[in-house]
């Protein structure tokens, strides 16, 4: 296999978008398995640490993965022809991996919609990164929690249907 | 009513319920149509490559064979040859 060769650079422009993946998902993880969990327990004056240093590190590496994972996703699809299949569920040629990865697609960009969109601009206000009255802060902070468990729950099939499009269809 | 989203459990319970449910969607649909799926076409495309070498081999064991019987006339011819020229000298 050449370095250059075509299925050389698809499979590394494939190994980019499950790194950036991995990276997306397991910070998604951590913010809805552990931090979000944890946070009641810890004691107020120790809260800071969390919402002033980890959290801001936390949601730039989240949400820039997951604008990485989309990029190389569409490229990837792109790159081996199927993107317009899998945006029309597979309906256009019946083939079920188009399908699956059509599935997988729109949730993903559903995810990354609402990282961009809804959990970044209302954490930006929860953690104090821009002005905001109390009341503004505490119910930011319920929407960007309610949309990060929303994200949460369409991971679970999101990467199934990855996956199965992958090694099943 | 609390949204079951304020819970971690829930929330896991209904991604695993939407897996499910999208499963069974895909499976419903290419049920009766499974052979247009990938797997089932590189199957049908491994069996025509398969059958192609079969084809190949024949093919060559029938030149193998034409060119044996070629080599061998011309051995015979080359014997006769040689014993009409033998022949000629006596």
């Amino acid at each position: 296999m050449n370095l250059f060769d075509e299925v050389w650079g698809m499979f590394m422009l494939r190994w980019f978008h499950v790194l950036a993946g991995v990276m997306w998902i397991g910070l998604l993880w951590y913010l809805n398995f552990v931090q979000i969990v944890s946070m009641p327990k810890i004691p107020d004056e120790q809260k800071p640490a969390i919402s002033k240093v980890i959290a801001p590190r936390v949601l730039f590496w989240f949400r820039w993965a997951a604008l990485a994972t989309v990029i190389t996703g569409v490229i990837v699809a792109g790159w081996h022809g199927y993107i317009g299949d899998a945006f029309a569920l597979g309906i256009t040629d019946g083939v079920a991996k188009h399908t699956a990865i059509g599935i997988g697609m729109y949730l993903g960009l559903i995810m990354a919609f609402n990282v961009w969109f809804i959990i970044w601009p209302n954490q930006k206000k929860a953690l104090g990164i821009v002005e905001a009255t109390p009341d503004q802060k505490k119910k930011s902070a319920r929407i960007a929690m309610l949309t990060s468990r929303f994200n949460t729950m369409l991971s679970i099939p999101m990467l199934y249907a990855m996956v199965s499009a992958q090694n099943i269809y | 009513m609390k949204n079951p989203l304020e819970s971690l459990h829930k929330t896991i319970g209904m991604g695993v319920v939407l897996t499910a449910i999208m499963v069974l969607i895909i499976a419903i649909f290419y049920w009766e149509s499974g052979s247009v799926t990938p797997a089932a076409i590189e199957k049908s495309a491994t069996d025509a490559a398969d059958a192609a070498k079969d084809a190949g081999a024949t093919a060559t064991d029938a030149a193998a064979g034409a060119a044996t019987d070629a080599a061998k006339d011309a051995d015979g011819a080359a014997g006769d040859a040689a014993g009409a020229a033998t022949g000629t000298d006596n």
